[in-house]
């Protein structure tokens, strides 16, 4: 639909001159947005790190202890039948206590719980330590510890639950790492021996 | 110059007997002045103050919207106001969705999840098609984003954000969360140090929330792969999230009559040809794959998606969680406080139901759909069965409707066609014609510059609020009253705040639209000028060619002295 105007008689008020010169305006500035979106798409943020870092990364799983009553013929009377057994039983995740010392300096000591708000899901390790580029004596200790829990139990009890966390899997670490500026030395479980060892960027 | 009376206000409303005449108003009465409105809560709207529509908006709004048409004003000097892309922004952003869908098909067969950064190396490598058709996807999502921030700029300093408008602003807000969403996965897609950055750090946040027994920011430790399922989702959300985008525009645009969905066609193949052209000279560089053992140090971003990352770098998630809340609940309670006051806003349009003719052209104008037509409550024999009827909540008060009404029932407050009408007399009283004067009937956003109009020899500039709303009566009656012809300045037709207004008053005034022109209007004395506030040499050039084409038609018979002659004739 013709919108520009009710007369056909009237003609553009603008030469080819003016016309030729918008459209190089406006190809020119078209090209030069276009130009500054691409430069913004790509645009560097950040500096080069100076610093290394040391990352204990590790999951765990199944790291409990199953603690049994056996019930009295009261007990077991009390239930409805189809819900009848003869032990009572209660399964814990441990608790793990991770222990790292640098250089002989201890920074870091923890107590991890299982994940989930029963505490039944696997252990999740993630720590990060800046470190200055170089070489250090690095120690870590992973191990089971529940005192809470153990305090709830009889002797009996806690007998089965010690034997459980002496079989539980434990990590400890003892070597020299050497780091470098922007690079993130990891210490993880390996698959194989299921010690913990380091690895570097392969990159 | 004689006073107008009421009969030839009549003589001009319903014709004479040299012409077919309009159907005959149910309880027409122009006894002027007053506006006559008979119910008390006509009454009480017609007691709001005469508001300018286009300026409905907070007070500091007017300073920001005079600098965006400067800045609009010199994209209208290049480009013209008929393909400046500002105008266009949003119709733009719909297109170049299409350009991202198109390019997505292509980059969707060859993507791998198994291997996501050795698939997108290896289009990397095709020079001749996977590189530039990579760039082009990636650069028409970020000229979307662009289009979009402009959008949003127009419409908030332009105060179409409160009111009617306010759920258009909310389901825009949702579809720029949708279209981040999307720009993130597919920036994930491409597990480069960009891609890891911003899925850990988006994990990261996401982690501050204890919903998920495993946080999800640990699968990307380093300790373990990560895992195919982890690429298939992320695709599968990307793929996904257009679909939304797509509902999410149909809210965004459903209470909107006749949406232009894409913008002229000139102006998409500029754009279209634009970014392919810069895809082909400048492809997107591929940057490192992602290394979950090495820290980030001087990463490439793409600032529209990924504009965040500075923020989480130097604040933490706590920090990235605060300013996307903040971001929120800003634009989100845009419609709450960026409103204008209550002396700044004008009432919604109202019908007299009494002159409603029901001939639904009101209805069919709106640009808003904000009329409907109902049945007839007590209705007499002479009176139509339907009758219009506007909903408040949903009209924006443009005044469109008052242009389309022939019985001038329908309009704003103190804005409708009898409420123009005595505004020209008026205005006429005051300051008669010169002899063979030019009137341009300027609307107030485009004709800013009266003071120019006037001081060009032989034109008098009359000011109303919106083109689209002049009723075809005010044009006659001009012409009658001595204008030798009559110029409608309006907004450019892409640029017009109400959307529809240059394109009905064209309509109206030459293509037989109700409310038209009476047939022995000479319409070679009337020109409509599409023009913006900074294409004002080009308005003068169409002025001055306007007024040496009427000067050499003959006399017309409708001027100032054969009305008065069959005024005195009749007395």
């Amino acid at each position: 639909m013709p919108m520009s105007s009710s007369h056909s008689s009237h003609s553009s008020h603008s030469g080819p001159m003016q016309k030729s010169l918008r459209l190089v305006t406006g190809v020119l500035l078209g090209a030069g947005l276009l130009y500054g979106m691409s430069m913004l798409s790509e645009v560097r943020q950040g500096s080069a790190p100076q610093l290394s870092q040391l990352r204990l990364a590790w999951r765990l799983v199944g790291q409990r202890a199953k603690v049994c009553r056996t019930l009295t013929a009261v007990e077991i009377a009390k239930l409805p039948l189809h819900m009848r057994k003869k032990e009572d039983c209660q399964e814990r995740n441990f608790d793990y206590a991770l222990r790292l010392v640098i250089d002989g300096h201890e920074v870091l000591t923890r107590t991890i719980s299982p994940s989930g708000v029963r505490g039944d899901r696997p252990i999740f390790v993630q720590e990060d330590f800046p470190l200055l580029p170089g070489t250090y004596k690095v120690q870590v200790e992973f191990n089971p510890v529940d005192p809470d829990f153990l305090a709830t139990l009889s002797e009996d009890q806690k007998a089965i639950v010690l034997e459980g966390m002496t079989k539980s899997v434990r990590y400890s670490f003892s070597e020299d790492i050497n780091t470098t500026a922007g690079k993130i030395v990891l210490l993880s479980p390996d698959e194989v021996s299921g010690k913990l060892v380091q690895s570097k960027s392969k990159i | 110059m004689s006073e107008t009376t009421n009969d030839e206000l009549a003589g001009i409303q319903s014709g004479d007997s040299k012409t077919p005449s309009r159907p005959k108003i149910a309880g027409a009465g122009w006894d002027l002045p007053p506006a006559q409105h008979t119910t008390e809560e006509l009454a009480n709207q017609a007691s709001h103050p005469l508001l300018t529509p286009n300026a409905q908006r907070p007070v500091i709004g007017d300073a920001l919207d005079r600098i965006w048409r400067r800045i609009e004003g010199l994209f209208d000097v290049v480009y013209t106001s008929n393909y400046n892309p500002l105008h266009r922004s949003g119709a733009i952003a719909i297109l170049l969705f299409g350009v991202a869908l198109v390019t997505g098909v292509w980059l969707f067969l060859m993507f791998s999840t198994a291997f996501p950064y050795e698939s997108i190396k290896a289009m990397h490598e095709q020079w001749w098609g996977g590189r530039w058709i990579r760039s082009l996807h990636r650069y028409a999502a970020d000229a979307a984003m662009v289009m979009v921030l402009i959008h949003i700029a127009k419409v908030f300093v332009s105060g179409k954000t409160w009111g009617p408008r306010a759920m258009a602003w909310i389901s825009g807000i949702f579809l720029v969360g949708l279209m981040l969403i999307c720009g993130w996965s597919g920036i994930v897609m491409l597990w480069d140090t960009q891609g890891m950055m911003v899925a850990l750090e988006l994990a990261k946040m996401v982690d501050l929330f204890p919903v998920l027994s495993e946080p999800i920011a640990r699968s990307f430790a380093g300790d373990q792969a990560v895992m195919g399922t982890f690429f298939f989702l992320n695709l599968f959300l990307h793929v996904a999230m257009p679909l939304g985008l797509a509902g999410g525009l149909w809210i965004h645009t459903s209470r909107v009559a006749r949406p232009a969905l894409l913008p002229p066609k000139k102006l998409g193949y500029a754009v279209v040809g634009g970014l392919t052209a810069l895809a082909m000279l400048k492809p997107l560089t591929l940057l490192a794959p992602a290394d979950a053992l090495e820290i980030p140090g001087v990463v490439q971003l793409d600032i529209f998606y990924s504009f965040w990352i500075p923020i989480a770098r130097e604040y933490g998630p706590t920090g990235l969680l605060t300013f996307f809340t903040s971001l929120l609940f800003v634009a989100v309670s845009v419609p709450w406080w960026w409103r204008p006051a209550l002396s700044r806003r004008s009432g919604p349009s109202f019908v007299d139901e009494r002159r409603c003719e029901g001939c639904m052209q009101c209805y069919l104008d709106c640009p808003y759909d904000a009329i409907d037509m109902v049945k007839r409550e007590n209705r007499r024999d002479d009176q139509s069965a339907a009758v219009a009827r506007v909903s408040p909540d949903v009209c924006v008060r443009c005044g469109i409707c008052s242009g389309s009404c022939d019985p001038m029932s329908v309009g704003p407050p103190n804005r409708t066609g009898k409420d123009q009408l005595r505004r020209a007399r008026n205005f006429i009283q005051a300051a008669p014609f010169p002899e063979k004067a030019v009137v341009v009937v300027g609307c107030s956003r485009a004709s800013v510059l009266a003071d120019k109009i006037s001081m060009l020899n032989g034109f008098v500039h009359y000011p109303v609020d919106c083109a689209g709303s002049v009723h075809s009566t005010i044009i006659e009656y001009i012409l009658r009253r001595g204008g030798a012809g009559v110029v409608v300045w309006t907004c450019p037709p892409r640029d017009c705040n109400f959307r529809e207004g240059p394109k009905w008053v064209f309509e109206r005034l030459f293509r037989g639209r109700e409310a038209k022109l009476r047939e022995n209007i000479d319409k070679r004395r009337i020109k409509i000028l599409h023009a913006s506030a900074a294409e004002f040499s080009k308005v003068r050039s169409e002025l001055l060619a306007f007024q040496t084409f009427i000067t050499g038609l003959p006399v017309d018979p409708q001027s100032r002295n054969a009305v008065k002659e069959g005024v005195d004739a009749n007395e």
